[in-house]
């Protein structure tokens, strides 16, 4: 039993930790097509330069090996250029033990 | 992606058999009193209204696998009961903490007991013999054993406010 147990729970574990980040969005803005192009991001307290649209809320989390900044940012870009926004504004980087989270504006800078 | 961290976190609640999923939210009048609103609310998170009176602060929280979505929705929902029609979120943060959490696993085993048992064996003349004999019998005993362990959640916070914009409804 234990030979078939230890292999499976080893196999679930490295599911988890390999799991990419995830991401989700809610729209407050115009509906927009998706944006294929660079996207911008703009941590919390750094100024936006010039006018802009917003688009929506967006954020991203990882898990584990996938806890990172670069892991989680790279998630919110997507989400974003998803949305149709070519920056993320007021990003909010926030780090648990295991978990870390991005949450951002996602906006078209005009 | 989403659907992703929700099938990791319902394979986390399945693990720790905690099912609670938690949204909240909470409001304070700084404004004007309004009877709550049936009128649709409009959120956003750069801007304030352009005209319009400020009725007082909201939050929502929730912890996973409550989703922004439904995180937003309880925010429009503590502005339309200050009697406003607009939210402005000022900040979102995610705070996590670690908590003991109870949980319970299956710890039966497997327990052999011996049995005498009585055959009767035809012989080749055609008579029997009887034959006791004592036999291992194996069974699975089931056991739920209880524990605590410290698990990590994730409270995400939208701040803001709520505004009444144009007529009152």
């Amino acid at each position: 039993m234990r030979r078939i147990l230890i292999p499976l729970a080893a196999t679930a574990l490295t599911c988890c930790i390999t799991l990419p980040p995830s991401s989700e969005h809610v729209r407050t803005g115009a509906p927009r097509a998706p944006h294929a192009g660079e996207v911008k991001v703009l941590m919390e307290g750094s100024p936006v330069p010039g006018e802009y649209d917003e688009v929506g809320v967006v954020t991203a989390s990882g898990y584990a090996v996938n806890a990172t900044l670069p892991a989680v940012i790279e998630a919110l870009r997507k989400e974003a250029a998803a949305l149709g926004a070519n920056a993320v504004v007021r990003v909010r980087y926030d780090r648990g033990a295991s978990g870390a989270t991005a949450t951002g504006v996602a906006v078209w800078l005009k | 992606m989403a659907d992703a961290r929700a099938a990791l976190l319902s394979l986390a609640t399945l693990a720790t058999g905690c099912t609670t999923v938690t949204v909240g939210s909470s409001a304070y009048t700084t404004g004007p009193r309004l009877a709550p609103s049936a009128s649709p609310v409009r959120v956003s998170a750069t801007r304030d209204p352009a005209a319009g009176a400020e009725l007082g602060a909201v939050e929502a929280h929730g912890h996973p696998p409550a989703t922004l979505a439904a995180l937003v929705e309880e925010f429009r929902g503590r502005v339309a009961s200050l009697g406003g029609n607009y939210g402005r979120i000022d900040a979102f943060a995610t705070r996590y903490e670690e908590v003991r959490e109870e949980y319970s696993y299956d710890c039966g085993t497997t327990e052999t007991r011996y049995e005498t048992r009585t055959d009767f064996r035809p012989g080749a003349d055609g008579t029997s013999t009887i034959i006791t004999e004592t036999v291992p019998v194996t069974e699975y005993v089931p056991k739920t054993c209880h524990d605590t362990r410290w698990v990590e959640v994730a409270t995400f916070t939208l701040t803001g406010r709520a505004f009444q914009v144009g007529e009152a409804p």
